[in-house]
């Protein structure tokens, strides 16, 4: 079953003769449950397909549908609930709120739906990622692994059917990276979650189910 | 809630017995008690309506929960309470989250029941041929006029099937521990060395046979929660894998590294590597390498070895470059 599939999608920025083509008909489709990672060189559209999926971008044309849903369709309020829901976004750089301590990031999500924390499950993920002593920290008393780490429980705690992680082991030295990787490959197993990152690293991406290249906007690649 | 609801009513009950003390005993004007009459059926008017009011509001939220529950069950999604800011919406999606994670788990057991009774009915038939051999070889046997020298070649082979047969009844046994559940881990914390020990001490007569150098660099006082026992099977798999495609006079290294979250056993040989394109088969059930196809094996010790560190909490991941050898690293988490 397909779980994320974009057809003909592109993204223009400006206009001719300075148009800039950052997606340039990408028509992929990603199963549920599978763990998929997109490589390219920078500026070759990778973070841009990403937002498009996450509905945190638009489209110039073509569409998305995430989980039978065609986000085009949607308007702001229920797109911003959709999202609150169904996806975890990890961003590169964290993008987690300093005025709050670790804990309160990692349920902001699912405080923001009003529903209630699994705290037994927050409890497995926090012990997994080995942030048990930091939850009262604010962020900028972590590392740069532990804030990355938290940004991914925060992904988690929230038991959304996608997780998009744009580059989640980017600012990681190799061997954290591993680690990182796999324990979204532990989680997503566990909770039949599927995963799409962005990696600059072939040794990441030859760790998951599935690589998709992309150069200039286009699917040069994509192996299974 | 239930505190508040027995308050609620007690208060009740002393307004409406204050009131009507007021308009029985009290020495007031006839217009104030009729006033009061009024107030009073007025207020309890409206304290039932409110009660029945939210009662059925109450009812239907739930008769509709169980409707769409239903209409989850039965496969069909409720679309037009998507992405709503209401309860119901929030509900209906959480519900059809769980029933898609609860679907997957079912669909997902179901295959691996179907690959269980594909790999008995492999296993039993590739076990028949020795048997049958075996058996024509015996028969042999019978004939009044065998001479002494194809009694002995008879004898050989029937050796040679029987080692056959034995290996492939190991491996059966192998792979119904895994599938029944049979691996019991007992975790506790011990020495990696220890167990790396009774790994290497398994194997070391294969890889002396091919003159492959073996070393290990580990930090004596390094400890993991682990079960010994399986986590040395588990290794034991990755070597002897190791030792297989490595070519005689190569070179296997172990190395042990500790990290902040896992403790990583190493291990690098100087063996023919894996195609880029294989190396997320490797650990699948009965993955055999084609140009593999005359070394001995069954594709499961891989698989075995990968279930083994998945039930504790790890994950092996691999490195390699075709021709040059590959890397498997066994992650361990410091604490489970």
């Amino acid at each position: 079953m397909n779980i994320l599939s974009t057809n003909n999608l592109t993204k223009y920025y400006g206009f001719e003769p300075l148009l800039v083509k950052a997606l340039d008909g990408i028509t992929i489709e990603i199963e549920a449950g599978s763990f998929t990672s997109i490589v390219g060189t920078s500026g070759s559209g990778k973070s841009t397909l990403l937002h498009m999926l996450g509905g945190l971008d638009t489209p110039t044309s073509g569409s998305v549908i995430v989980d039978g849903q065609e986000l085009a369709g949607m308007g702001k309020n229920e797109l911003t609930i959709f999202r609150r829901r169904k996806i975890g976004f990890i961003f590169q750089n964290y993008n987690l709120i300093p005025n709050l301590t670790t804990y309160d990031n990692i349920v902001l999500p699912i405080e923001l739906d009003g529903r209630c924390v699994d705290e037994e499950y927050l409890k497995e993920i926090v012990n997994v990622l080995g942030l048990k002593d930091k939850l009262q920290r604010k962020p900028n008393k972590l590392s740069g692994g532990q804030q990355q780490r938290a940004a991914i429980a925060r992904a988690l705690a929230a038991k959304p059917a996608i997780i998009l992680a744009d580059e989640p082991t980017g600012n990681l030295d190799s061997h954290t990276s591993q680690e990182v990787i796999g324990l979204l490959q532990t989680m997503a197993k566990k909770f039949y979650q599927t995963i799409v990152m962005i990696t600059h690293n072939d040794e990441i991406a030859q760790a998951t189910d599935r690589t998709i290249r992309i150069e200039d906007g286009k699917i040069v690649e994509s192996r299974w | 809630m239930k505190i508040i609801k027995y308050m609620l009513i007690c208060l009740h009950l002393l307004l409406f017995s204050c009131g009507i003390y007021i308009i029985f005993t009290e020495i007031t004007s006839r217009n104030t008690k009729v006033i009061l009459c009024f107030v009073i059926s007025l207020l309890l008017l409206l304290n039932g309506g409110t009660y029945l009011y939210f009662r059925k509001r109450f009812t239907n939220f739930s008769d509709e929960i169980c409707n769409y529950t239903e209409n989850i069950l039965h496969g069909n999604p409720v679309e037009k309470l998507y992405n709503k800011e209401t309860l119901t919406s929030k509900m209906v999606m959480e519900l059809e989250k769980v029933e898609s994670i609860v679907f997957s788990q079912l669909s997902e057991s179901k295959k691996e029941k179907k690959e269980i009774q594909k790999m008995i009915s492999e296993i039993t038939h590739q076990i028949k041929t020795p048997v049958s051999n075996i058996k024509m070889y015996c028969e042999m046997f019978d004939q009044p006029d065998i001479s002494l020298a194809e009694a002995q070649k008879s004898v050989q082979i029937i050796k040679q099937q029987l080692i056959k047969l034995e290996f492939l009844l190991e491996a059966l046994i192998k792979s119904s521990r895994l599938e029944g559940e049979m691996i019991r881990l007992e975790m506790e914390n011990s020495k990696i060395i220890e167990t790396l020990a009774v790994a290497v001490n398994n194997v070391i007569q294969k890889a002396d046979s091919k003159h492959i150098d073996m070393s290990v660099e580990c930090r004596p006082y390094v400890q993991v929660r682990h079960d010994m026992k399986w986590t040395a099977e588990a290794i034991e798999n990755i070597l002897d894998n190791a030792i297989k495609y490595t070519n005689e006079n190569g070179k296997i290294a172990i190395a042990v590294n500790t990290s902040e979250m896992y403790t990583e056993i190493k291990v690098t040989d100087t063996g023919k590597g894996i195609a880029a394109a294989h190396r997320n088969d490797i650990f699948k059930r009965f993955y055999r390498e084609k140009t593999a196809a005359k070394t001995e094996g069954l594709g499961l010790g891989l698989y075995l070895a990968r279930q083994i560190i998945h039930l504790q909490g790890g994950y092996i991941s691999v490195r390699s470059e075709e021709g040059c050898g590959s890397c498997f690293s066994i992650c361990l988490p410091n604490k489970s």
